[in-house]
């Protein structure tokens, strides 16, 4: 046993950390431009491909690795999509029977972001009877994306992808960061069998929930790091306001809890197969602890933290959506008590 | 970063909860009792449990931190808090410190006494003006001929009525610069001039006492690390102390929670009970969180780095925890009309968790400024 990244998992994380560093910076948000290069960029480091087996040209890392890479993205606030594209969309694709199929699909992936038309707030991704145009709350999509839809097609289910679509997105000027009610209108459409039964979707489900907790991980932390940095640096009374224990304390709880859960989702992702319980505990602490420390940064941050030139409100708002997608933290906490109460 | 046990690990594992089913009474199980507990030392130093972890030239195994988890969690699974064991002052604070301070004749005179349950420990270092503030104790040694002359009062010395000896820190030089003014004396507590009155607790108990000492006389040979360098033994001590029996608390907590749980699964169907299921879940996940730290603090051990601030994390985040799971188990109990006194006591001792061993608010102190490099106040 040992708990603690080696110096081989550290440079792979390093060089994740660089990479996504440099092509997602949080200023994305500020200009209305594509990110469509960055993200081809990402794919051409292997980010994207952490998951994908060896034989689809992918990385084959470990589920550890893939969180460690995940919590990167998370710290430049690159959350839901990397859950869809490096999560779930692999994850549907390996259930692709044909080789050659499958591999164009993995390959479109790495140039184009993707989303997924349906409502992310259930714990298990689902099978639509039919192609609607519409979504009540998807998450991580963006004008230009590819949007993936799953239909049952009889008894079989296929994959299908609209490109060039036109996305319109609610709220979207207001309150954008890529969640909320989606319509998409015109493309063109592609299918392709994809053989994914209930406990695979489950899975895949559950693999893409962790792949997204740790992304709020990173949250967390860099909201941590930002306002350590912020109450050192503004003054108040002639001392830096972080030498007030008022505000010391709440930063220590912020540390408390990001420490907790990052360990929580490494466990779960080391240990998930044998232990059941695991993915709802890393669930529930992961998202507190991004919820509190996306809180903290705004309440730290006094009225500037309020304002749409800080950045504060990108963490708030990224934190409080994803807290909705894959299930509530309450049906998560629910679901784990009903399981912990049965067995005892 | 992996979390398998090695054939090693995994072995010592077996060999522990082997014997453990086969050694412990199960009158020791769950018991609270000092002399259950005492007991439960004698058996853990017969097999050379009682400190693993000790490096085999004081009489130890040479453990690892990992192995001392398990060895832990495993004891804390079938009932049995390494963290409240008697010897634990000798074997996990002032052994460690005197393995870097003391003298060779001192450690051939006290180690062995610890590691055979010969001697029980308890710590004078809190006063009635000294709580979180260490340097500021009053006690004072007055240097003597060959000896010093000890007066003063300590507060909160667990097991103080129990205790053969007693490590005190005491002002030897009233003039001298803080940090450069205090020893520490080891003090046999048979004798006159000392006077250990308990306290009695909010749970009617009596575990800790105030201990008066009236011109109590300490051979010279009996200072540990040198005349007016108690400061830094007594950091030692601070720095050994935080996270011992981490993982029995994970297994005590775990068990209690199941408790909980049970009384919640018989619960009658309604919109309470699904409330308590949530609480159950979270504080599930709150638990599971204990044992990833202890995980980890062991890991870092075993690969000998230092944990710069973990011991405060892991501190505040056991005992919040354990808290919340005796929160939920004391609303239960009372609605459900079942193990209410059970519920009400622990919930009434784990008050005292967020107060011992440095306080949460001193914990949050150290972490804001030792982790995240807040400037002092």
């Amino acid at each position: 046993m040992d708990f603690r990244f080696d110096e081989g998992e550290q440079a792979v994380i390093a060089g994740a950390a660089g990479s996504l560093g440099h092509h997602l910076p949080i200023d994305r948000f500020r200009s209305s431009g594509t990110t469509e290069g960055a993200w081809a960029a990402i794919a051409a480091d292997g980010w994207l491909d952490a998951a994908i087996p060896s034989e689809d040209g992918g990385l084959e890392l470990p589920e550890v690795m893939q969180v460690a890479i995940a919590r990167e993205a998370g710290r430049q606030l690159c959350v839901e999509e990397w859950a869809t594209n490096a999560s779930i969309l692999p994850a549907l694709m390996a259930a692709i029977p044909d080789d050659a199929t499958r591999r164009e699909w993995l390959s479109r992936r790495r140039s184009h972001r993707g989303a997924l038309l349906q409502d992310g707030r259930s714990m298990v991704i689902e099978v639509a009877d039919a192609t609607v145009p519409a979504a009540p709350m998807a998450f991580g999509m963006m004008p230009g994306d590819d949007v993936y839809r799953l239909v049952r097609s009889g008894d079989a289910t296929v994959l299908v992808r609209l490109e060039d679509a036109r996305i319109s997105l609610t709220p979207t000027s207001d309150l954008a960061i890529g969640v909320g009610r989606v319509e998409v209108d015109g493309g063109r459409s592609v299918e392709a069998p994809c053989r994914v039964g209930a406990a695979e979707l489950e899975r895949i489900s559950r693999h893409a929930a962790l792949i997204q907790s740790a992304g709020l991980i990173g949250l967390g932390e860099e909201a941590e790091r930002r306002t350590v940095e912020y109450v050192k640096a503004r003054k108040q009374f002639g001392v830096p306001i972080g030498q007030f224990q008022a505000l010391k304390h709440i930063l220590a709880d912020v540390h408390v809890a990001n420490e907790v859960a990052w360990n929580s989702v490494l466990h779960a992702a080391l240990k998930g197969d044998q232990e059941p319980t695991a993915f709802g505990a890393s669930r529930i602490q992961a998202v507190e602890a991004a919820l509190g420390a996306s809180r903290a940064m705004l309440q730290l941050h006094g009225g500037f933290g309020f304002t749409w030139e800080a950045d504060v409100h990108y963490f708030l708002k990224t934190a409080a959506c994803a807290a909705a997608r894959f299930g509530s933290l309450d049906r998560h906490a629910i679901e784990l008590g009903r399981a912990l109460a049965i067995a005892s | 970063v992996n979390l398998d046990e090695t054939p090693e690990e995994a072995g010592f594992r077996q060999e522990v909860r082997r014997w453990l089913d086969e050694a412990i009474p199960d009158e020791l199980r769950g018991a609270t009792a000092f002399e259950h507990r005492l007991q439960a030392d004698r058996l853990f130093a017969a097999q050379g449990y009682l400190a693993y972890a000790w490096p085999k030239e004081y009489g130890g195994s040479a453990g690892t931190p990992i192995q001392q988890a398990i060895l832990d969690e495993e004891s804390g699974r079938i009932g049995i808090a390494r963290s409240r064991s008697p010897s634990r002052l000798g074997t996990n604070l002032l052994g460690p410190t005197m393995m870097v301070h003391g003298t060779d004749d001192q450690k051939r005179r006290f180690l062995p006494r610890i590691l055979q349950v010969q001697d029980i420990w308890c710590q004078g270092f809190s006063e009635p003006e000294a709580g979180s503030d260490l340097a500021g104790v009053r006690t004072t040694a007055v240097v003597d001929g060959d000896g010093l002359r000890l007066s003063g009062s300590k507060l909160w010395t667990s097991q103080a009525t129990n205790a053969s000896w007693c490590f005190v820190l005491a002002r030897t030089d009233p003039d001298g610069p803080r940090h450069r003014n205090l020893s520490m004396l080891l003090v046999p507590m048979d004798q006159p001039g000392i006077d250990a009155r308990p306290l009695k607790q909010i749970t009617g108990d009596t575990g800790f006492s105030q201990v008066f000492f009236d011109d109590v006389r300490v051979p010279l040979e009996n200072v540990l690390g040198g005349v007016n360098n108690g400061w830094a033994v007594a950091m030692t001590t601070v720095g050994a102390e935080r996270s011992y029996g981490l993982s029995s608390r994970y297994g005590l907590y775990a068990e209690q929670l199941r408790r909980a749980a049970a009384l919640i699964g018989a619960a009658d169907d309604g919109p309470i009970r699904d409330l308590w299921l949530a609480e159950l879940g979270t504080t599930y996940a709150d638990v599971t969180g204990i044992r990833d730290l202890a995980y980890k603090l062991a890991s870092l051990g075993t690969a000998g780095k230092e944990e710069t601030g973990l011991t405060s994390v892991t501190h505040l985040w056991w005992s919040h925890a354990h808290q919340r799971i005796v929160d939920l188990g004391l609303r239960v109990a009372m609605e459900t009309r079942r193990d209410e006194d059970y519920w009400y006591r622990l919930w009434l001792e784990c008050r005292a968790e967020t107060v011992y061993g440095g306080s949460a608010q001193i914990q949050r102190n150290i972490i804001s400024e030792r982790v995240l490099g807040l400037p002092r106040g």
